[in-house]
């Protein structure tokens, strides 16, 4: 994936709601259909996008004891 | 002309209401109404498909149509119903492909006019063409506006509305439609053509941002935070722009909360955040090795969690760096395309204070103004309020160093345990005496007098376990005091600062208030043991009977109680429940059919089972509950009949209540309301 390529997936991913939300059903068929052509080890790449979560709001830790 | 339900003076009067033919003579009108065909269609029936080739105009003289592209249902674009035309659009382009999809919402009966009809009326009537092309227009731009674009969620109604009211531009290749450090005082949705966004940097050197396409909007983060131009934008070809004044955009993100959410979300995919110098960062491993981040944002009292792929997040975010940017760089380390994970942790990271970013002003939005909005925030505040004691954490360090220290040290230990475990003994052997009634001893309502201080006193003892074992172990109490939770009166302890310790301090932490009851149970049984008094006896058992209860009670890890941040610290799984129900709306279906995927989440599947199973059990044990306490007394009043069923109907509302609970948070999460 040349990097002008990956920019341009960016910058359609980031200001195109529609586009979005068809990325995130289908990845690879919304790539596909960007007219961007892929190598295999680009392909490996975009299916890791869901990769392990790297970050999380921790929830507050408050005691609220229950006495019925 | 086929069929004749509809008659020509019928015909006249709909052509007639027809604004496109205002200019045509009733003669005219006459002629035309004779060279229409009635064709009727049934409800549900696809009139015209989009993609076809039109061969005919359409007016509606009775029924109502719906305007879709894309497949029915899948983005409506206008409601027809009697007098208005269809199938313009088509007619006057060269292609004649039909842009929209129209569906017979009822029986539909319509007029129609062939291709070359048409052709001859608009030939003989450039005026009608004329009228009739700026109706096409408006639906294509419809089409437009609801295919791609940031307005998507207003409806046709609102985008008719909103349609006469953009202005169009046309700049040339090379031109500045936006430049930095200008005020704005408009936006602009890209129609044709694309732009260039670029930034210039204090040294004088340009740094390309972004290249936005049709349907894209920019400009619109300088009028929500009043902000000079972040940066400029210039036309990489010939384009067509639409201008949407700041006072327009402003009214549309008012009508909708979705296209205000769109709009919002937008502003913050594009920026580039900054981290807020006062988070604090620090550093602890997990029980599989990995180092994790710990932030603590003093100010808020917030914490956030992130692994190395988030640690590497959070360096670059310099004020510099962009989401692209962001993008690209995870790509190159972590061979993983992942804007979405980036998005999701700076979208935490603002919410929690974490990072600086564009703040659109909340005054200009409107948002949650609406009266049911209002009311609720509003039953909210009364039903979830709390007065905190001023500096909690001083309070309780001071109390800690002079009075309790002692407690913590082994010796100290040894006896709570003595007490906890003699006192829990004695429950066992003698607990029957807690069913002696307050009749026999001759007590009577005097019982209540010494119950209720020592219940209110078991509840401050609980918190204080909590507050002391977080000073002994060094950690910060945030916030204690009294208020309501949930419209429940509650003492409360905050101690989020065990986030940034090791998992077994957390996990003592959370034990030490149901621990402290359970020395208090201790204490009572005991006492109850060496008392002589009939009255002292049964009040201490009573006593240390409700603290057992509480004991348990907190340990329920199916709620927001202690064993559940316990449960959640020996899984070392933050947020258990929220990731539960979120898996088990999402990620549960795709797992049923990847068999390896369920055994990775074999803790989410045990705790939604447990969460949705929870409810039955409590349901039967109310039902049991009520045939012990309840039935025998209901039975005097009720036929016995009666009173038996109702064990079940009590058995089937907690059943009913618990699930659809946990069923409603599963699906707030799902819609992100949570």
């Amino acid at each position: 994936m040349s990097r002008e390529s990956v920019e341009l997936l960016i910058d359609r991913w980031i200001n195109e709601p529609a586009f979005r939300e068809e990325f995130q059903r289908d990845p690879e068929g919304t790539v596909a259909r960007s007219g961007l052509s892929l190598t295999e080890q680009e392909w490996e790449d975009l299916r890791r996008m869901e990769a392990s979560v790297a970050g999380e709001a921790l929830q507050a830790r408050v005691s609220k004891p229950y006495f019925g | 002309m086929t069929g004749s339900s509809v008659p020509l003076d019928r015909r006249i009067a709909l052509l007639d209401a027809v604004a496109a033919f205002d200019s045509l003579p009733k003669d005219a009108l006459a002629d035309l109404a004779a060279r229409l065909r009635e064709e009727r269609f049934s409800a549900e029936q696809v009139i015209v498909r989009e993609g076809e080739l039109g061969d005919r105009l359409y007016l509606i003289a009775d029924g109502r149509a719906e305007v879709t592209s894309g497949g029915r249902g899948s983005l409506p674009l206008a409601v027809l119903e009697e007098g208005e035309l269809f199938g313009e659009v088509a007619l006057l382009s060269g292609s004649r492909e039909r842009q929209a999809t129209v569906t017979a919402d009822t029986h539909v009966v319509a007029l129609t006019l062939s291709a070359a009809d048409f052709e001859k009326l608009v030939r003989e009537r450039p005026e009608v063409r004329d009228s009739l092309a700026g109706v096409a227009e408006t639906l294509v731009m419809i089409k437009f506006l609801k295919q791609a674009s940031p307005f998507t969620p207003l409806s046709g109604e609102q985008l008719r509305q909103l349609i006469p009211r953009l202005e169009r531009r046309g700049v040339s290749e090379g031109e500045t439609v936006v430049r930095q450090g200008e005020p704005g005082d408009a936006c602009y949705l890209v129609r044709s053509g694309r732009v260039e966004v670029a930034v210039q940097g204090p040294d004088g050197e340009e740094r390309q941002l972004a290249t936005l396409g049709p349907g894209c909007l920019f400009g619109e983060a300088a009028l929500l935070t009043q902000a000079p131009r972040a940066a400029s934008v210039r036309a990489l070809e010939r384009a067509e722009l639409l201008v949407l004044p700041r006072r327009v955009l402003l009214e549309c993100m008012q009508t909708s909360e979705n296209l205000n959410r769109a709009i919002v979300e937008l502003i913050q995919l594009r920026e580039r955040p900054r981290r807020d110098p006062d988070v604090e960062l620090h550093e602890r491993t997990s029980s599989e090795g990995e180092t994790l981040v710990i932030l603590k944002q003093p100010a808020r009292g917030a914490y956030y969690q992130l692994t190395p792929e988030g640690r590497f997040i959070w360096d670059l975010l310099d004020g510099e760096h962009t989401l692209r940017d962001l993008t690209m760089e995870y790509l190159r380390v972590f061979k993983a395309f992942a804007p979405q994970v980036i998005a999701e942790v700076v979208r935490g990271l603002r919410a929690g204070g974490f990072v600086q970013g564009a703040e659109v002003s909340a005054g200009l939005l409107g948002r949650g103004s609406g009266a049911w909005s209002v009311l609720r925030q509003r039953v909210r505040r009364v039903f979830d309020c709390q007065v905190a004691l001023p500096n909690a954490d001083a309070a309780f360090a001071r109390v800690y160093r002079t009075a309790v220290r002692p407690l913590f040290n082994p010796v100290g230990q040894v006896a709570l345990a003595a007490i906890a475990l003699g006192g829990l003994a004695a429950f066992v052997v003698a607990g029957h005496e807690v069913g002696r009634s307050w009749h026999e001893t001759n007590a009577g309502a005097r019982l209540l007098l010494f119950l209720i201080p020592a219940y209110l006193a078991g509840v401050m003892v609980h918190e204080a376990g909590h507050a002391f074992a977080a000073k002994a172990l060094g950690y910060e109490v945030r916030r204690a005091g009294l208020g309501l939770y949930r419209g429940r009166p509650v003492a409360f302890v905050d101690t989020s600062d065990m986030w940034l310790a090791p998992r077994w301090p957390r996990i003592l932490v959370s034990l030490a208030g149901p621990y402290a009851n359970l020395v208090l149970a201790g204490a009572a049984a005991l006492g109850a043991v060496l008392a002589t008094a009939p009255a002292v006896t049964t009040a201490l058992w009573q006593f240390a009977f409700v603290s057992y209860v509480a004991v348990v009670l907190n340990l329920n890890p199916m709620y927001d109680y202690d064993g559940y941040y316990v449960l959640m610290d020996v899984l070392e799984r933050p947020n258990l429940r929220k990731h539960t129900l979120q898996w088990l709306s999402r990620g549960l279906p795709r797992a049923l059919r990847r068999p390896q995927e369920l055994g990775r989440h074999r803790v989410e599947l045990a705790y939604g089972l447990a969460l949705f199973l929870y409810p039955v059990v409590m349901g039967l044990l109310s039902m049991q509950a009520y045939r012990v306490l309840g039935q025998h007394w209901l039975s005097r009043i009720l036929p016995a009949g009666t009173a038996a069923a109702l064990g079940g109907w009590v058995a089937a509302a907690v059943i009913a209540a618990g699930v659809a609970g946990v069923a409603i948070e599963m699906y707030r999460l799902r819609r992100g309301q949570v």
